[in-house]
């Protein structure tokens, strides 16, 4: 990334890098913050959209509330670990905190789904039908997103929805590697069980 | 490759983390394994099923509702101007923190006051019934304190230590000697006369500096301080004299009912203290000095008064067979 050569002006904000950002925002430069706000709002605010059953109003309050406590403590932040994990870290226990308390209030995330006997439409047209049959796909993945625990919801939501590598989530969730495969694995098994109707309409197309 | 094995690496296989050797030893064994390929078929569809969420865009309004909210917390108080903010709005916050000023300032007094009076305990050092009773709880609360501070790193701690082996020789040497006398002397008219009985009937403890124990002779020979002493001092210091003449009367009484009544008599003494060490001299005039301390570090260090506990305990009969001590200092 070249940073020395374009020091002001919109490219700017998109070449700087993430610890640059940090440390011009550690010397009081609101700016440079709202630049790594942009940079990684779209990542955050999905996590927790998944984390939180796909509620907009929960993600977006969610994202905010991370943001916020990134810009309180970016001053501790000693750049040991890169920013986008330190920044993970705070969103996923957020979203975290906020699914245990949304599943005791509301058990939103215990109850078993009542359309686990649809059949999805996966074939990509744009029908109004079809694009409801998708709609109802996604919140068929959702609800089965919705019953997993917390671990397993959070540790999927980072490897196979957010694409975070093994090692990164391992920082992020400051658990071993070998964790991070195991949880992994088990999340996924879970996944596959849950997802059984359909999955034999897939091996049936 | 076994199955478990090939199936603990399923993860890792479809996510392509494995090297090409372990690559290929997964392969050949789902070839070979129908049980494991339908596993990892059920893992891959899964994968592809859940590959198909689609990130989402944050809703409209998002962008504005960010920035309220950075104002917003931008121009929130921080919580040092918060706590501000409460304690001037607040009279109740005020009354609070006065009186907890107030409680703390007591309880440093308090503990300065006590370990003061340590020091100033004599045995046989009440005068009256309320200053017994006072003077009887008094060690065993500044024996605990001091158990409690020991090791101490105050300054006080040696002071102390060296003041409780005095107070026990002491106490070897006069057993029976902490009963209160019959009285004290009121002295109403001379404020430099302190009375550590009217001083005890007061609710207080008087902080002393000096601390001196005066064995009296066992002579009947009236020499008095009055009349040696005081008198002949009285005119040899020039500026003013070493002691009152109701202080010299004081002493003298005390060193009556001593005798009289075969019990350790107390009273506080206030002279100035250039005087300290004459007047220690002019004690020599009435019994021996057996200890004469300096008790603490007053603040009052620096004044130009001194207060001195002067305990006069009777002498031990028959003449001359008063058991010996060392002298404290």
């Amino acid at each position: 990334v070249n940073r020395e050569s374009n020091p002001t002006g919109e490219e700017d904000s998109e070449t700087i890098s993430d610890s640059e950002c940090v440390g011009r925002v550690q010397n009081g430069d609101v700016d440079a913050f709202e630049i790594l706000r942009r940079r990684h709002q779209k990542s955050i605010y999905n996590l927790a959209y998944r984390m939180l059953g796909a509620d907009p109003h929960e993600a977006e309050e969610i994202t905010h509330v991370v943001f916020i406590q990134a810009y309180k403590s970016i001053r501790k932040f000693r750049g040991k670990s890169s920013f986008y994990t330190w920044l993970y870290r705070i969103a996923v226990n957020q979203a975290k905190n906020r699914r245990q308390q949304l599943a005791r209030e509301r058990k939103v995330f215990t109850d078993p789904s009542s359309d686990s006997d649809l059949v999805p439409e996966v074939v990509d047209t744009r029908s109004p039908e079809q694009i409801t049959a998708k709609k109802e796909f996604w919140g068929y993945l959702q609800n089965a997103l919705n019953r997993l625990s917390s671990d397993h919801c959070e540790i999927f939501t980072l490897i196979n929805l957010q694409g975070v590598s093994y090692e990164d989530a391992a920082e992020i969730l400051d658990i071993p590697l070998n964790t991070v495969k195991s949880r992994l694995s088990r999340a996924r098994e879970a996944l596959a069980k849950d997802c059984e109707p359909l999955l034999k309409e897939w091996s049936q197309l | 490759v076994k199955c478990n094995e090939a199936q603990d690496r399923l993860c890792e296989y479809f996510d392509k983390r494995l090297d090409e050797q372990a690559r290929a030893g997964v392969e050949d064994h789902l070839f070979s394994c129908a049980n494991c390929r339908t596993e990892a078929d059920r893992l891959d569809h899964t994968n592809r099923l859940f590959a198909a969420l689609p990130q989402v865009e944050p809703p409209a309004g998002f962008e504005a509702r960010w920035r309220a909210r950075l104002q917003e917390e931008q121009s929130k108080p921080n919580l040092w101007q918060r706590a501000r903010d409460v304690f001037r709005n607040s009279v109740p916050v005020q009354a609070a923190a006065v009186l907890l000023i107030a409680v703390l300032a007591g309880f440093l007094y308090q503990k300065e006051h006590v370990s003061e009076s340590t020091r100033q305990t004599a045995p046989g050092a009440g005068s009256s019934e309320k200053g017994e009773t006072l003077d009887r709880a008094a060690p065993a609360r500044q024996a605990q304190r001091q158990r409690e501070s020991e090791p101490g790193t105050d300054q006080f701690s040696e002071a102390s230590r060296q003041d409780q082996r005095e107070q026990r020789l002491q106490e070897q040497a006069e057993p029976k000697s902490a009963r209160p006398s019959t009285g004290s002397v009121p002295q109403p008219e001379s404020p430099a006369v302190g009375n550590r009985g009217e001083y005890l009937r007061a609710g207080g403890e008087m902080p002393v500096d000096y601390q001196v124990v005066v064995r009296a002779r066992f002579s009947a020979s009236d020499t008095t301080l009055s009349g040696t002493r005081a008198e002949s001092k009285q005119s040899d210091v020039p500026g003013g004299s070493t002691l009152s003449q109701d202080q010299v009367q004081t002493l003298e009484q005390a060193r009556r009912r001593a005798r009289e009544t075969g019990q350790a008599q107390s009273e506080v003494l206030t002279i100035p203290r250039a005087h300290y060490e004459d007047f220690k001299q002019g004690l020599a005039e009435i019994g021996r000095v057996e200890s004469a301390a300096a008790v603490g570090m007053r603040e009052t260090q620096s004044a130009e008064h001194v207060t001195v506990l002067v305990t006069i305990v009777p002498a031990a009969a028959p003449a001359g067979s008063a058991p010996t001590q060392p002298s404290a200092r």
